[in-house]
């Protein structure tokens, strides 16, 4: 239980990360984006997709292919992927 | 129209000689004078992805001084004025001097090229200085004068913030650059030209997401085209000297053609940025240059402008 819950925090916090990311190159307010609708519907160009990819490997100390943004689409795709990525596996 | 228009290649068309110039003044992308301001996200991205470094500016100078010092390093230029028939600058911006001032009569007149017309070719953005080769070959090819000689003339001063950075895409450089184009000769022989026109984005100044969604699909289709006109395929192709846009894009397109990325010649974007018509053509200097062409590999340049056009050409060196 103490896992699940450090989890959904850690993923909580990952997903007001990527929102707040995305909506500062939108420039509309955080509470705008919601976790489950594509960036591209927000229109969010290309160039700030690659940026997105930079502020991951920034934040996260990951490398990250440039298709970042295209194949994790949304706060909630790319934010299971980072705690998936960036969550040691269980030894 | 959408589909590309292959024409054939004029016979024996050539390019004798060509000659790059870029300024002196090296400016970093982050520090380009104003009042180019490039949003810092951008900037990132441009320098982390796109490869893009730095751009050759010439401040002080006229379109005309830039064009010359590129014609100056042709080695067959001097004591061949007489076979120049023709001086036709390519433009991606169809306006880049006031209207008493015409550039390219201005290289003529100051090179002495009496037997030649001048003109300007534009109306297909960056990918007019291939239409202007394509061109050049048909004139020469129909006047039927072995010796007579073409020259063609591609770069532009960036004056305005408009014309320095393409939101999202590029930042633009102002090397130029200089070619002979003859008939006959056999060093660089054309042997396709392909060319594409979108006019759904004819008003586009700046790249829309539609057409960054169609953008490397035309662009496959203009180099399939102009390699199938010659009865080669893209496997034939050893180099591709492309616009200098972006590193990113290019290596986009080669993973969905399929397309070696290491054949595609980069090398010049962090040096130059994109360079208005004249990219393919400072790209062709420097891979000689470097050894990269042996006699007899073919190589397809290509290029895209806002408009939107497309357009290849399949050379054998």
């Amino acid at each position: 239980m103490i896992h699940e819950t450090q989890s959904d925090e850690r993923r909580n916090e990952i997903s007001a990360w990527v929102t707040d990311k995305v909506a500062g190159y939108l420039d509309r307010p955080p509470g705008d984006i919601a976790p489950d609708v594509p960036f591209a519907a927000y229109g969010l160009q290309s160039v700030y997709a690659l940026a997105l990819c930079g502020d991951v490997e920034d934040e996260f100390g990951i490398a990250v292919e440039p298709s970042l943004a295209w194949d994790h689409p949304t706060v909630a795709a790319l934010a299971a992927f980072l705690v998936e990525t960036t969550t040691d596996s269980p030894r | 129209m959408t589909s590309a228009t292959a024409l054939p290649a004029a016979a024996s068309v050539s390019v004798v000689e060509v000659s790059p110039y870029p300024p002196p003044y090296v400016a970093p992308i982050g520090e380009l004078p104003e009042p180019v301001d490039i949003p810092a996200a951008q900037l990132r991205v441009f320098e982390r992805f796109y490869g893009l470094r730095s751009v050759r500016l010439a401040p002080g100078t006229t379109p005309a001084d830039t064009l010359l010092a590129a014609a100056a390093g042709l080695r067959g230029l001097p004591g061949n004025a007489h076979r120049v028939r023709y001086v036709i600058a390519a433009r991606t911006w169809p306006i880049g001097a006031p209207e008493e001032v015409c550039p390219v009569d201005e290289v003529r007149r100051r090179l002495r090229l009496t037997a030649a017309s001048a003109f300007t070719v534009t109306q297909q953005g960056c990918a007019s200085g291939l239409l202007a080769v394509e061109l050049a070959g048909r004139l020469l090819v129909a006047d039927g004068d072995p010796d007579a000689l073409a020259l063609v003339l591609t770069g532009e001063r960036a004056f305005s913030p408009v014309m320095r950075f393409i939101p999202g895409t590029t930042v633009m450089g102002e090397s130029t650059a200089a070619a002979l184009i003859g008939v006959g000769g056999q060093r660089n022989r054309m042997l396709g030209y392909a060319t594409l026109t979108d006019a759904r984005f004819a008003d586009d100044i700046a790249p829309s997401a539609d057409y960054q969604h169609e953008y490397p699909r035309l662009l496959a289709e203009v180099l399939r085209a102009a390699t199938h006109r010659a009865g080669l395929t893209l496997a034939d192709v050893r180099l591709l000297l492309p616009h200098n846009v972006n590193r990113h894009s290019w290596l986009q397109l080669a993973h969905r053609l399929g397309f070696p990325a290491e054949r595609i010649f980069l090398d010049n974007v962090p040096v130059t940025g994109h360079c208005f018509c004249a990219d393919p053509f400072i790209n062709l200097a420097t891979a000689v240059r470097l050894g990269r062409l042996a006699p007899g590999d073919r190589y397809l340049m290509a290029t895209a402008g806002m408009g939107a056009a497309f357009a290849a050409m399949l050379f054998e060196h």
